[in-house]
């Protein structure tokens, strides 16, 4: 016994010692747990299968009996109903004798014998609506309750006929209505109640719904049908669907066979069977017969429907079965796992760490064990000794390493103080201020040059906010800004302003940036400044050159645009008033011409100097340009202040300048204007103020004018007569008049003087005086004045070669057209000298003004006439400055005393004497004189006495046109041209 | 794991659902319906309209007895409302139809398709489109050519004088001149009495059919008595069939196939029989029932149709309705060769050319009338039956029948059905 106890033991011992460790750990826990969970699932669900079968099959035929004998009780009362219904109607004394009178009354009789059987059966069943057709026959199968021509379906009639005698009973049936559908009928014969003679049917028609409804209150399984079957025809009658009964709607064969069997056989009208269906399916039914009928009550359920229970049921335990399996697959897994893993972890972990100690794999070969052949205990044992020995000789190697690493510390710390010597060195003598702000905004580094430029010992500029030291305007916001680098951790510039202790405005484009902890917060903020105070004046320089006139130190054009924008803006605000004055110095040219620039530059100097006094300190005066300058006089009260001041600055102004040795003269001509009053657009406003200085200039100087709407219509008009002019000498409305010459000692004329007219054509006349100035400012004047002389010479070779061979036509030169025009004196030489004229046939008349003002060119340009021998005329001479030089260096022809002198001439000494010293002292020079302006015979008396040479005016003939003239001058000529 | 769950969760579904699959919810709708001579076609209607529409199955009920009304009437009482009806076009109807029995089809395309003439004869007082037509009833005389031509006629009669001398030349010639349906008195209400009320009141009152409504018609006059005599003097002059008040309406029509009378007087919904199968060639002409020198009144109107009553299954039994005016009306006309009542007929014989030309000449008459049945109130039409017959037996005078059926009629008007 012993022995055996022994070798079991050796076995139990071989088996889980050595056997079983040659399994790992975890696919020993999964199969136990496998086999403990699968056996009882696998018995308990075949066991349960088994039983529940056999309950169900037995309680389906005990329900299924109890169902069909009770829907069978139930159509069986209701066709007792309506047998009870119908024998009311057959055994009525009406119903009888009417069919009676039918069968063997007079024709009368069965008219209304049909009537009456007709009101008997609505009477009956007329408001039945259970009863589809309803009728009385005769024997013979007519219809009797109704007209003669109705007719009785081929379905009824066959139905009528296949009833059986019964004595009496009524008989139940089906039968195909000829549509396909089986219809359901009760056929009654109706026996005299004398004889108990036939006297005919009646046939009701029964709707199946009457029979099937009650199908409804029995409970019926899922799968479970029931119906009515009539076993003569095999066909179903009655459906719990509601479907017409169709005449295919057959039982199924089997089913029939079973039930006849089954009745013959145990020969009760009801039993349970089981039959094969459609598809060789398993059926069970069960069946009752309707009592005097051919009609059973069956209700079929199919054998898998019945099982199918059982089967759902077995279904589940294996369900059960195989989730206990899966959940014990993965709970054994999951346990052994939760074993085995920290076990492999641990052998792998001592694996690695073995070998990361160095190890060798040599070391496991040495062990001479078969690492396969082992469970995860026994390769743990092996790896952790393998592991000692390994760690040993790694201590001894990092005891080594440490002694080299502590020599190593000790030289680099010395090479980082150096370092750190030569940064600091770097940043204490650094250009830039450098500066540390911690989160308070306060000071905790700052490097001399801030001290410097702060004018701070290092004491006083630490622990302080930038607003305390250096402060300045913008310290505030500088404080904001280190907050905000603070904040975001993001880098950020500024510049800061300050003034320093010694009152200079400093400024330092300081850039910032933010220091960061190794946990990533901001702690401080690293300020590095440069100082821009230097660039800043210069940028100032900048600014004030191109808003200030360098002359005057006034604000310039550009200044004065910006203030003007910015005083309307204020007064559009306000709703106050804004002037605007231009002012232009009167003569200056003449001082600046006369004494030079840079006496011109100290009078404008001054001129300024003046004008600033003259206004309020809110006032603006600029600088324009040349000797122009405007004032804005802002937010005006009253009206009469803006005259004030205007006046104050034309008196001031008008005062003596003493110019260094020099003294001038000179005046202002002012325009004013108002805001908003004449314009609100600015560039309008400016045109509106140069308006009304020209309007002051053109009122005689030195005098104040306000811009009118007049000035703004004379303005318009002066357009429009512009553009108009610039048509007129292409649209040929300029005229030639003449006005003839006299010669005072002949009385001959062979001289005339050539004036233009200008016919406008809505205008009508055009003086000279108005078109010939606006000629001149356009540049008109030079076309004009070229077709003018072209036209002259035309006249002038005419009247040559007609009249007198020696004619002369003089012709008024603006002195306009001589400066512009460089060419006029050669073109016109040629023109003449093309024209085959000599240049004697033409005087040209200038004014004195050009000869006064004559430079180089001028002179040049005259010379050319003279060289051409063009004659030149001295046009109202008198008039101006009468300068007697230059009548000798031009060598001039004429000598035109102007009207001024000839009117009153008659009476007024003064006159006489100026114009006898003038005619005396032109024929000293060598010149002819001509009077202008002759009226009176007394004027030309006087001339003539005193010798003066030529005479025109409207005592000879006003300005007229040529065929006038010639009328007038060769009046007898005229007729034979050719002879002269 | 999931998997094999769901499949094993989804076979045991199927197992529990194959067998006890629902059938649709099925509506079963009732029609009761006048098909005396017509029932196979009417049960093929319901049979095919099923096989169409599976989701309507219908019981079709046939009405008993002479009178549509008397067979509704039970049913409104006792309120087993058959779903699908069929009603004539008469007053009793329409109040029908204002006491909300029966259902408005106005919307239904079967009425849309109707032709206008006769949507009047269905509207009721209340504007109510309470029913659809049967098809276009007229009362036609149909005559034996053969006999007219044996006889000797050549002309056909155009008034009543001509024409009680046409039945004095068919005497003479041996015939029988006219079948008289004196059995069956919805015949003679149809044919003599209706031609007699076309000529002698509809064609002298425009207004006779709102004075009946209102009980103002006065029909206790000579000319009421007229058509009464007229239809009495017949027999008394010989010219109508022997044992005429045992003629019910299928012998009648027999007596005329089998050319033992030369003419009947009868309406067109018979001229499937009356015209073909004949050994003999038949001809139509209007009753001339007016006198010498006026023109005369053809009858035309609705016959029996169909209506919807106000029931929870009406929705079903108007998608019958609308069959049995399409589809179905081409089945009844296969037996019945009426004139149909719709513009456009899918399939439906157009009718008989004959009934169809004659059909069309009546239509262009300035005056027709309408059939007795859609004139007269539905219990003076049972009293006029028996009136009608009281006559022809020598039980009261004309004069007496005008009498009563005025009084009757005015009766009616006080009534709450008419």
């Amino acid at each position: 016994m012993s022995s055996i106890i022994g070798s079991l033991q050796r076995v139990l011992e071989f088996l889980s010692q050595d056997l079983l460790r040659r399994v790992e750990i975890r696919y020993r826990l999964i199969t136990a747990f496998i086999l403990l969970s699968l056996l009882p699932v696998l018995i308990s669900g075949y066991i349960s299968y088994a039983e529940s079968t056999a309950a169900i099959k037995e309680k389906a035929e005990i329900f299924s009996k109890e169902v069909v004998k009770q829907v069978s009780r139930n159509i069986v009362l209701r066709m007792e109903q309506i047998e009870t219904e119908s024998s009311l109607l057959v055994l009525s004394d009406q119903v009888q004798s009417a069919l009676m009178k039918v069968a063997n009354g007079s024709a009368k009789e069965q008219n209304e014998a049909r009537l009456d059987m007709t009101r008997l059966l609505l009477d009956h069943y007329g408001s039945v609506d259970f009863i589809n057709e309803k009728y009385l026959l005769d024997t013979n199968h007519r219809v009797m309750d109704t007209q003669a021509f109705a007719q009785l379906t081929r379905g009824v009639m066959r139905f009528v006929k296949q009833a059986p005698d019964r004595n009496g009973r009524p008989y139940w049936g089906s039968y195909d209505n000829g549509v396909g559908q089986l219809n359901l009928g009760m056929v009654r014969a109706i026996n005299g109640k004398s004889n108990n003679r036939r006297l005919g049917n009646l046939v009701l028609v029964i709707r199946p719904e009457h029979f099937s409804t009650i199908f409804n209150d029995v409970a019926l399984g899922t799968g479970t049908e029931i119906y009515v079957l009539d076993s003569s025809n095999n066909k179903l009658i009655v459906r719990a669907d509601d479907m017409p009964a169709s005449a295919d709607a057959t039982a199924e064969p089997g089913l029939i066979d079973s039930i006849a069997h089954n009745t013959e056989m145990l020969g009760q009208p009801n039993g349970f069977v089981s039959f094969e269906g459609k598809h060789h399916a398993g059926y069970f039914a069960a069946y009752t017969r309707i009592p005097g009928t051919t009609w059973f009550v069956v209700s079929t359920i199919p054998e898998k429907k019945l099982t199918a229970e059982a089967q759902s049921v077995r279904n589940q335990i294996v369900l059960v079965g195989i989730s206990g399996f899966l959940l014990s697959i993965f709970f054994a897994y999951f346990i052994s796992h939760s074993i085995s893993s920290p076990l492999k972890d641990l052998v792998r972990k001592m694996h690695d760490t073995g070998s990361d100690a160095g190890a060798e794999e040599q070391a496991l070969a040495e062990a001479h064990v078969d690492p396969d052949g082992q469970d995860e205990l026994g390769r743990l044992a092996q790896r952790f000794e393998r592991m000692r020995g390994a760690i040993r000789q790694k201590i001894q190697k990092i005891n080594e390493i440490n002694a080299s690493l502590e020599q190593t510390v000790v030289e680099r710390t010395a090479e980082l103080v150096s370092r750190e010597l030569e940064s600091r060195t770097l940043i204490e003598n650094s250009p830039d201020t450098i500066t540390r702000y911690d989160r308070d905004l306060r000071r905790t580094y700052a490097n001399p040059a801030f001290c410097a430029s702060a004018g701070r010992s290092l004491g006083e500029a630490l622990g302080k906010r930038p607003s305390e030291i250096p402060g300045g305007s913008n310290a505030l916001i500088y404080e904001r800004k280190i907050s905000e680098v603070i904040s975001t951790g993001k880098s950020g510039q500024f510049e800061l302003r300050w003034v320093s202790k010694d009152g200079q405005e400093q400024c330092s484009h300081i850039r910032l940036t933010p220091e960061i902890d190794p946990s990533g917060n901001v702690n401080s903020v690293l300020a590095v400044g440069r100082d821009l105070s230097d660039r800043m004046a210069f940028e100032a320089a900048i600014w004030k050159q191109a808003n200030f006139d360098t002359l005057t130190q006034l604000p310039n054009r550009q200044m004065f645009q910006n203030r003007l924008e910015q005083e309307a803006k204020i007064a559009q605000r306000s709703g106050h008033r804004m002037a605007l004055m231009l002012i232009d110095l009167d003569r200056f040219k003449e001082v600046n011409d006369s004494l030079g620039h840079d006496t011109g530059d100290t009078l404008l100097v001054e001129a300024a100097r003046r004008i600033r006094s003259c206004v309020r300190e809110a006032d603006t005066v600029a600088r324009l340009g040349g000797d122009e300058f405007t004032v804005i006089l802002p937010n005006l009260d009253h009206i009469g202040s803006i005259e004030r001041i205007a006046r104050t600055i034309i008196d001031t102004l008008s005062e003596p300048f003493t110019l260094g040795p020099d003294e001038a003269f000179i005046s202002a001509s002012i325009g004013v204007t108002l805001y908003p009053d004449d314009a609100s657009e600015l560039d309008i406003l400016f045109k509106n103020a140069d308006q009304a200085m020209y309007a002051a200039k053109n009122a005689g100087r030195n005098c104040l004018s306000y811009f009118t709407q007049d000035l703004q219509i004379a303005a318009e008009k002066r357009l429009r007569l512009t553009s108009d002019l610039r048509a007129a000498l292409p649209g040929d409305q300029f005229r030639l008049y003449y006005q003839p010459i006299v010669d005072l000692s002949t009385g001959d004329i062979y001289k005339a003087e050539a004036l233009i007219r200008w016919l406008h054509p809505e205008r009508g006349m055009i003086s000279p005086l108005d078109f010939i100035p606006l000629a001149e400012d356009t540049g008109l004047i030079v076309p004009i004045g070229d077709w003018v002389f072209r036209q002259a010479v035309q006249q002038a070779k005419l009247w040559r070669s007609r009249f007198h061979t020696s004619f002369q036509i003089s012709v008024n030169v603006s002195p306009v057209q001589i400066r512009q025009d460089n060419l006029v004196c050669t073109q016109w030489s040629e023109y003449l000298h093309r024209e085959g004229m000599p240049g004697q046939s033409v005087a040209v008349e200038i004014t004195e003004g050009l000869l006064m003002h004559a430079d180089l060119k001028i002179d040049e340009r005259l010379m050319t006439f003279r060289n051409a021998g063009i004659r030149i005329s001295i046009d109202d001479f008198g008039t101006g400055y009468s300068s007697l030089a230059y009548l000798k260096r031009f060598e001039i022809d004429f000598l035109k005393i102007d009207r001024s002198f000839v009117q009153n001439l008659g009476f007024d000494a003064d006159n006489q004497a100026l114009c006898e010293a003038m005619v005396v002292l032109a024929h000293k020079l060598g010149l002819k004189v001509i009077a202008e302006g002759v009226e009176t015979i007394e004027q030309r008396d006087f001339l003539m006495s005193v010798g003066c040479d030529f005479a025109q005016g409207f005592l000879y003939s006003q300005p007229v046109l040529p065929e006038q003239f010639e009328a007038l001058v060769w009046p007898r000529l005229e007729v034979s041209p050719a002879s002269s | 794991m999931t998997l094999i769950f769901l499949s094993l969760y989804g076979c045991h579904q199927k197992d529990s659902a194959s067998p006890g699959t629902a059938a649709p919810a099925k509506t079963i709708i009732t029609a009761l319906i006048w098909a005396p001579d017509w029932p196979e076609e009417m049960l093929q209607i319901a049979a095919e309209f099923s096989k169409e529409n599976p989701d309507i199955g219908v019981n079709v009920q046939f009405m008993v007895g002479n009178s549509v009304e008397a067979n509704i009437k039970p049913r409104v009482a006792s309120g087993n409302l058959p779903d699908l009806v069929s009603v004539n076009p008469n007053a009793y109807s329409a109040e029908l139809a204002d006491q909300h029995i029966l259902a408005d089809v106005s919307q239904t395309a079967a009425w849309n398709n109707m032709i206008d003439p006769l949507k009047g004869d269905w509207t009721s007082h209340q504007s109510k489109a309470f029913g659809i037509s049967g098809g276009v009833a007229t009362v036609l005389m149909y005559y034996n050519e053969d006999m007219f031509e044996k006889a000797g006629i050549k002309t056909l009669p155009t008034n009543f004088r001509e024409f009680l001398a046409v039945c004095e030349q068919l005497k003479r010639a041996g015939f029988t001149p006219i079948m008289w349906n004196g059995g069956f008195p919805n015949m003679l209400g149809n044919g003599p009495f209706s031609a007699g009320f076309a000529n002698n009141v509809v064609a002298r009152d425009p207004a006779w059919k709102k004075k009946i409504d209102d009980g103002t018609l006065n029909l206790n006059t000579p000319a009421v008595a007229d058509i009464f005599a007229k239809m009495a003097l017949m027999p008394e002059r010989g010219y109508v069939q022997d044992g005429f008040m045992a003629t019910d309406y299928d012998s009648g029509i027999r007596l005329f196939k089998e050319g033992k009378v030369a003419m009947a007087i009868h309406g067109s919904w018979a001229a499937g029989l009356l015209l073909h199968g004949n050994p003999f060639e038949t001809g139509v002409f209007i009753p001339p029932w007016n006198a010498p020198g006026k023109r005369v009144v053809p009858i035309v109107g609705s016959e029996t149709g169909f209506a919807v009553c106000e029931t929870p299954n009406k929705v079903a039994a108007m998608r019958f309705l609308e069959f049995i005016a399409a589809r179905g009306f081409a089945m009844l006309q296969a037996k019945r060769q009426n004139i149909s009542p719709f513009r456009q007929n899918t399939g439906a014989i157009a009718g008989d050319p004959k009934i169809v030309e004659y059909t069309n000449v009546v239509s262009r008459y300035p005056v027709t009338a309408s059939p007795y049945y859609s004139v007269l109130p539905s219990n003076s039409i049972e009293r006029l039956h028996r009136l009608m017959q009281d006559v022809l037996l020598n039980r009261i005078t004309p004069r007496q029948a005008a009498q009563l059926l005025d009084a009757s009629v005015k009766n009616e008007a006080k009534m709450h059905y008419k």
